[in-house]
């Protein structure tokens, strides 16, 4: 890593003038047409600055800030036959068709899935398009790629608020969900009907579910499921309460950190099985996207998915990974898909610990001295302290705005539950792997993987049972948190 | 700026003019689109017998939970099943409302 020099590159600049057009796009009330016009002129200065090296730099900006203003719009218009307009104001009957297209989550009382709407009934039989989260009030068998004809009640989702500054409605947008349905009769139609590869990826998590079950009750089943899989259904309220004040609550959070995980033991593995370099690192670039696909692909896991992919990817064909250019072609990517995620706080939270990581961490580790940084175990503190300080840096103001949470222990909590989550993770993995190729030995790794999440579990109590461990703050304005990162920007970039 | 050569700046270009292209033609279709009607969806809309559906058939329907599905249960077992749907306003618990949501879905037979 440099330390003299921040080499964002061409993809860097272009991330951060596209970003910017979502911001100009969501606060202002320039038209989709009026972005696309202006995206069409920055275009074609640009084709006639082909040589002209400054003039097409400053051209291609303006034309990603159009861009971003253009794609943000466009992903707001919605076409005629979208089921968000055809939903009506007030609650009604309606009948629908379509194919689930998320992993089925079974409560207590009710089942809730994503369907990719494809006719609908209110008045009189249409075709549909769109998203509609389903509340399906009873037992059942739901699947992923299922093809199903629902009969209830469509209706737009109440805009109650989860914390001051997150709404329930806009947290369903910014999935592309703008109705929800509630129903008990259902018919079940054809099977298969979605992407085949994910099917595969839902059917490896249930015989990972299955495995994890048969061995382990409790909270420390919901921790392993949590922390492996990305299912918090199971996790109690003191828990997670317990671990937001601490700060630890990522580790819950299948995040980059998982992937990390995955992909150096799936390296590890492969070496120890004498794969040569460059297969080996094909196949973990596989295992990396099976299990990104297995957790449901959220945010963080995408993120850290594509960055992964585009360093391995560098290093099979011999060519040096820029962290920079790989993370912003990460950010490139989910907002080409849905530019609204630039606006969820796991989006924000995600890329800002990510990028605090990268470009803080050089700089907090050369602030201790050369000598302690020769000696074995300090360096290993040294290391996990600067991490542990960078991510918690990075994200500090974001948590405060949010949450109006601000945790003092973050620092000392995640430097000693940060690295014990990969022992962790990696002890759940083992299980799993026993569990699917020796079950009769299982028994032995999945004791071990219990007290591993039980002394977890301790340790969350007991920090965030510490007089002064965490304060509530009152609401912040965003002016605070800006000055904030201006402020971390400053102190990261090179000083002559 | 960004040091790229010029085989990299056309590439750049051809690429960012096909997204433009594309984000112009799906706004087109977005715009241009129309709601289409289908014949009738063939939604099987068959009555629930009452006197020998399973717990699970009579959740289905609206206002029945599982509480209630038991004791219409309860109710069959005990009286040899229903002869009327004015039977079910012997069943404590249910609600006219109820009755009223459910009386097309069922049937006594």
């Amino acid at each position: 890593m440099n330390n003299k020099k921040i080499p964002t590159g061409f993809l860097g600049v272009f991330c951060a003038a596209f970003c910017s057009g979502i911001v100009l796009a969501a606060y202002t009330r320039v038209s989709l047409p009026a972005f696309y016009f202006y995206a069409f002129l920055a275009f074609s200065c640009a084709a006639f600055s082909l040589d002209k090296s400054f003039r097409f730099g400053i051209f291609i900006c303006l034309l990603a800030v159009f861009l971003g203003g253009t794609f943000f719009r466009n992903s707001q218009f919605l076409c005629a036959d979208h089921i968000a307009k055809l939903t009506p104001y007030k609650s009604r009957e309606a009948v629908l068709r379509g194919v689930i297209i998320s992993d089925p989550v079974i409560g207590n009382r009710r089942t809730t899935f994503i369907l990719d709407t494809q006719e609908v009934i209110i008045n009189r039989r249409t075709r549909a398009s769109g998203r509609v989260q389903v509340i399906f009030f009873g037992k059942n068998d739901f699947f992923y790629g299922q093809e199903l004809t629902l009969e209830g009640k469509l209706y737009r989702p109440m805009n109650f608020s989860l914390g001051k500054k997150l709404r329930y409605r806009d947290y369903l947008q910014q999935q592309g969900i703008y109705s929800l349905f509630s129903t008990k009769r259902v018919e079940h139609l054809r099977k298969n009907q979605a992407n085949p590869v994910q099917a595969l990826a839902f059917w490896l998590k249930h015989k990972i579910q299955q495995i994890l079950r048969r061995h382990i009750r409790g909270v420390p089943l919901a921790v392993l499921e949590a922390m492996l899989l990305g299912e918090r259904q199971g996790i109690p309220a003191y828990l997670s309460t317990a671990m937001m004040h601490t700060g630890t609550i990522h580790i819950l959070v299948v995040s980059g950190f998982n992937v990390g995980i995955v992909a150096f033991i799936a390296l590890l593995a492969l070496k120890i099985m004498r794969l040569a370099r460059r297969p080996r690192y094909f196949v973990t670039i596989l295992i990396i996207i099976l299990y990104c696909l297995i957790t449901g692909a959220s945010l963080p896991v995408v993120r850290a998915t594509i960055m992964a992919i585009a360093i391995l990817a560098g290093k099979l064909l011999k060519r040096e990974a820029n962290v920079y250019q790989s993370l912003s072609l990460s950010a490139l990517l989910i907002l080409f898909f849905n530019p609204s995620q630039l606006f969820n706080v796991g989006f924000q939270l995600s890329f800002a610990s990510v990028l605090a990581l990268i470009a803080l961490y050089p700089k907090i580790y050369a602030l201790f001295p050369e000598k302690l940084c020769r000696i074995n175990m300090l360096r290993l503190l040294i290391q996990v302290f600067s991490a542990s300080s960078s991510a918690w840096l990075g994200t500090v103001g974001l948590v405060a705005y949010y949450f109006n949470i601000f945790s003092v222990l973050g620092i000392p909590a995640n430097m000693l539950i940060a690295p014990y989550a990969s022992l962790i993770t990696a002890a759940a993995l083992s299980l799993v792997f026993i569990g699917a190729s020796l079950p009769a030995l299982a028994f032995l790794f999945a004791a071990s993987a219990e007290l591993f999440a039980l002394i977890l579990i301790e340790i969350n109590l007991f920090f965030s049972h510490l007089p002064h461990a965490y304060f509530n703050i009152p609401q912040l304005n965003f002016i605070y948190v800006f000055i904030y990162y201006a402020a971390l920007i400053l102190f990261v970039l090179p000083q002559k | 700026m960004f040091s790229l050569t010029q085989q990299e700046k056309t590439v750049v270009l051809f690429l960012l003019g096909l997204a433009l292209l594309g984000l112009g033609a799906q706004a087109l279709f977005k715009r241009y689109a129309r709601v289409r009607d289908l014949p009738q969806l063939s939604f099987k809309k068959e009555k629930i017998n009452l006197n020998n559906a399973t717990e699970e058939q009579l959740v289905s329907l609206p206002g029945i939970g599982p509480v209630s599905a038991h004791k219409l249960i309860e109710y069959r077992q005990a009286n040899g099943g229903f002869t009327d749907l004015a039977d079910l306003k012997l069943i404590k618990g249910l609600r006219n409302q109820t009755l009223e949501k459910i009386e097309d879905l069922v049937v006594i037979e």
